[in-house]
């Protein structure tokens, strides 16, 4: 049986892909994936299954897409790789962990781009990508930032989803359980 | 703006969310970016902390919500009231930002809480 955090990619935001995490629970749970549990309202899961990630990632959305009817990304990882994400964190231990965002890339973004991205102003917010993910650092918050998931999706041509420092240590915490 | 507005009546949408303590009530009201600024100084920056801050007061259910006065102009709406839970009784005014006049999406809200 393999152990999966769970991430899903903008649900429950701004009145759109509104999903109850209860019946997520619920659906997921009569669907053979093992002591489900969820993490507040932004998407986060941590399932067991005997499938293989891709393929449990797969069932996933076609569940949600088959009881909620949204067309959801999901990306899934393994504890390790969670691990790794949050050990790979370019930022310093003193930066407040909810202004620090881990953000999965469905793919490793086109270098050039991310090369000339990188030459942009962007104040005091800073970002570095490694492999397929991006952290980014938000030092006066996100009131003022031009640093948003969407934001980034856009710049690099991909399909991303952002969690704060504490929502990946929180992840991890839940799948170690 | 009439008193059963689409805005006035998504203010008391939110505020029974607030008093059910029903994040998954609360948080479709509210942009990715939300700014959260109580009035001890204290900031919750997006979504993500905004949900967990829900989450963690979920357990405190008030009995009865009073919403005393409520105003909305343009892209900014404020209401204030009372919330009376079992053992106390908690009075705030809040201040919502929407992204635009049009929206029903809150970018930014300032609470006063006594």
């Amino acid at each position: 049986m393999n152990t999966y955090i769970v991430l899903l990619r903008g649900i429950n935001v701004s009145g759109k892909n509104i999903i109850k995490m209860a019946e997520l629970k619920q659906f997921l749970t009569d669907e053979g994936f093992g002591n489900v549990v969820t993490y507040i309202q932004s998407g986060n899961l941590v399932v067991e299954s005997p499938l293989k990630r891709d393929e449990a990632g797969q069932k996933i959305k076609q569940l949600i897409m088959t009881h909620f009817g949204w067309d959801i990304s999901v990306f899934v990882l393994t504890l390790k790789q969670m691990q790794q994400a949050l050990q790979n964190n370019p930022f310093p231990d003193t930066a407040e962990p909810n202004r620090v965002f881990v953000t999965f890339l469905d793919k490793v973004p086109d270098a050039g781009i991310a090369a000339a991205l990188a030459q942009t102003d962007f104040g005091p917010d800073v970002f570095e990508i490694i492999n397929d993910i991006l952290y980014f650092h938000l030092p006066g918050g996100m009131a003022q930032s031009k640093m948003t998931n969407n934001f980034f999706e856009k710049k690099l041509k991909v399909t991303a989803t952002g969690r704060n420092l504490n929502t990946v240590r929180k992840m991890i915490e839940l799948a170690k359980k | 703006m009439c008193n059963d507005s689409p805005r006035r009546k998504l203010i008391v949408e939110l505020n029974i969310g607030f008093a059910e303590g029903n994040a998954a009530k609360v948080m479709p009201f509210l942009s990715n970016t939300i700014i959260w600024e109580m009035a001890d100084g204290k900031i919750l920056n997006g979504f993500e902390e905004v949900s967990g801050f829900l989450q963690r007061i979920t357990q405190h259910t008030a009995g009865k919500l009073i919403i005393k006065n409520m105003v909305t102009h343009g892209k900014m709406a404020a209401c204030n009231g009372i919330l009376k839970f079992k053992d106390r009784e908690v009075r705030f005014a809040d201040f919502y930002e929407f992204t635009s006049a049009g929206s029903a999406t809150i970018k930014r809200i300032t609470s006063y809480i006594s």
